[in-house]
């Protein structure tokens, strides 16, 4: 039987720097988010749920998933540099062979929704190839992208990658507390999306300000 | 209480439900794929100031039509305890000459859409009786100014409760029949505003939605609702053909229908006008992530050879 579907992907940064707020993210925000979401059964229904990591390359720690399925769900592993590039490739790889495989299967499939966070620079100069390839007006599964700064991030990088919103740190707020509100954004952008229904069946939902965040806005660009 | 018990199942045992009006069977709602979660979860009653129900439910034989309707809670307002957002209406000429029908789907980001379905649905339909009972004008104008009366209607009720008039966005649809036939069949006229489409199911064959004539930007009025964007009003006229149906609905229920094998078991049951609590079963139909609120308003033409006159 056809469902609609509802794809959210947290696309991850690995790298070395990212190692204190990897653990937290272990241990805390992604068992909560994994709880929030598959006890839920309006969000539980319809939504699937991907980790893509990456650092030196890219990777898929969580296969597009309905989180209700799972038990637990695999934590992610700093390492290396920060290769955006990778990410991109990797996202776009995921999405297309994700939507593909729904679609065959009759579901109703909406644009997926992409949570970027990353807390540093693209290492790999030429970074703005790889984002081409997932903002490619030509791409019928092109997702939206939500992209989150911390730490080292360059607002106006944020900018470019966060198609459907960007976010970065506020001066002087702590790591920890940014990545908590990061992921709160995310379980409960899951969840009102989920719990949307529009005319035009389900609608991405993200709030305009976070706390511990600035909105990075056009003008910045 | 034992002998209540006892009481009840010879009452029951003594009647033949099929000899009720508009009864005919029980049944459970169908189940379609994986069962998913909500549909194990209870109801809850909306916390509002003003009580609307579940479900409103009615039923009629005008002229040479029967008439069933249903508008009820999606599983996730159920689940939320949040109120219907959907909302249909009748009316009949006083001589019985023509049916109207209206089935809303308030915009589901606007907070007080349910209100806005609900007052557009019986606005639209009463203004539309009384413009054919004054007039004997055309049918399609009659259901254009009843329209536009519509949103005037939810503008004032806004500007009463200073509220915005988007809070009370809501799609309509709006259509008339001839309850008599006309040569082929039974002339309908619908007119609609946003996107719960018009469908119809014949003798055979799936359930077919019905494309307005005129060059209408179909994307355009996806986003076209009441009070204030009347900028794309889609018309179809048609005659209803004997034995077949014309269903309005709200996208709840037409996105299943028309996209998932639902469809294929809802045009089996409703081949013929169903039993009336049938036709709540039948609509009741659980299918995962499928949890928006469902209005159905399906008008059959009655034909002699099948005995529905």
């Amino acid at each position: 039987m056809q469902e609609q579907v509802l794809p959210f992907y947290l696309l991850c940064d690995e790298s070395g720097s990212m190692t204190g707020l990897v653990e937290q993210m272990n241990n805390e925000l992604l068992p909560d988010l994994h709880h929030s979401i598959s006890t839920d059964p309006v969000v539980a229904d319809k939504t699937r749920f991907s980790i893509v990591g990456f650092a030196d390359d890219a990777r898929c720690i969580l296969p597009l998933s309905d989180l209700s399925d799972l038990e637990s769900i695999p934590g992610l592993v700093a390492r290396g540099v920060t290769d955006f590039g990778a990410a991109f490739r990797e996202l776009r790889t995921r999405i297309d062979d994700d939507v593909t495989s729904l679609k065959s299967q009759g579901h109703l499939v909406y644009r997926p929704a992409v949570f970027f966070l990353s807390d540093g620079q693209p290492t790999d100069p030429d970074w703005r190839d790889g984002l081409e390839f997932v903002t490619d007006e030509g791409w019928s599964y092109r997702p939206n992208m939500i992209a989150f700064g911390l730490g080292d991030a360059d607002a106006s990088v944020i900018g470019e990658v966060g198609t459907f919103k960007a976010f970065i740190v506020s001066p002087n707020v702590n790591p920890a507390r940014a990545l908590t509100e990061f992921a709160s954004a995310l379980t409960k952008s899951i969840v009102k999306s989920g719990q949307s229904s529009t005319e035009e069946g389900m609608t991405l939902q993200v709030p305009d300000s976070i706390p511990g965040f600035t909105a990075v806005t056009a003008d910045v660009l | 209480l034992p002998e209540a018990v006892v009481e009840a199942a010879d009452l029951s045992s003594q009647q033949d439900s099929s000899q009720v009006w508009g009864f005919s069977s029980q049944q459970q709602p169908a189940i379609f794929g994986r069962p998913g979660a909500l549909v194990r979860q209870p109801w809850r009653i909306p916390h509002e100031d003003t009580y609307s129900p579940d479900t409103s439910l009615d039923a009629t034989d005008v002229g040479g039509l029967v008439v069933r309707a249903v508008s009820l809670r999606g599983a996730a307002h159920r689940y939320l305890g949040e109120p219907r957002q959907d909302s249909f209406a009748l009316a009949r000429h006083s001589d019985d000459e023509w049916l109207l029908a209206a089935v809303c789907d308030g915009v589901g980001s606007a907070s007080r859409s349910h209100r806005g379905a609900m007052l557009a649905a019986t606005t639209a339909v009463g203004a539309a009786a009384r413009h054919l009972e004054q007039s004997s004008g055309d049918a399609a104008e009659a259901l254009l100014a009843a329209t536009r009366e519509s949103a005037a209607a939810i503008e004032q009720e806004a500007e009463r409760l200073e509220e915005s008039p988007r809070n009370y966005a809501t799609t309509l649809t709006l259509a008339f029949v001839r309850t008599e036939p006309v040569e082929a069949g039974f002339p309908y006229v619908v007119v609609a505003v946003g996107d719960s489409p018009s469908m119809q199911l014949g003798h055979a064959g799936p359930v077919q939605e019905l494309r307005p004539s005129g060059a209408a930007d179909l994307h355009a009025t996806a986003t076209a609702s009441l009070p204030t964007d009347l900028s794309t009003i889609s018309a179809i006229e048609g005659v209803l053909s004997p034995g077949a149906a014309l269903i309005l609905a709200t996208d709840g229920f037409s996105v299943p229908v028309l996209n998932t094998e639902v469809g294929t078991q809802i045009a089996d049951q409703w081949r013929q006008p169903p039993g009336v609590p049938d036709f709540l079963v039948q609509a009741q139909f659980a299918a995962r992530s499928f949890d928006d609120d469902r209005t159905v308003v399906a008008v059959w033409a009655g034909s002699d050879d099948e005995g529905m006159s």
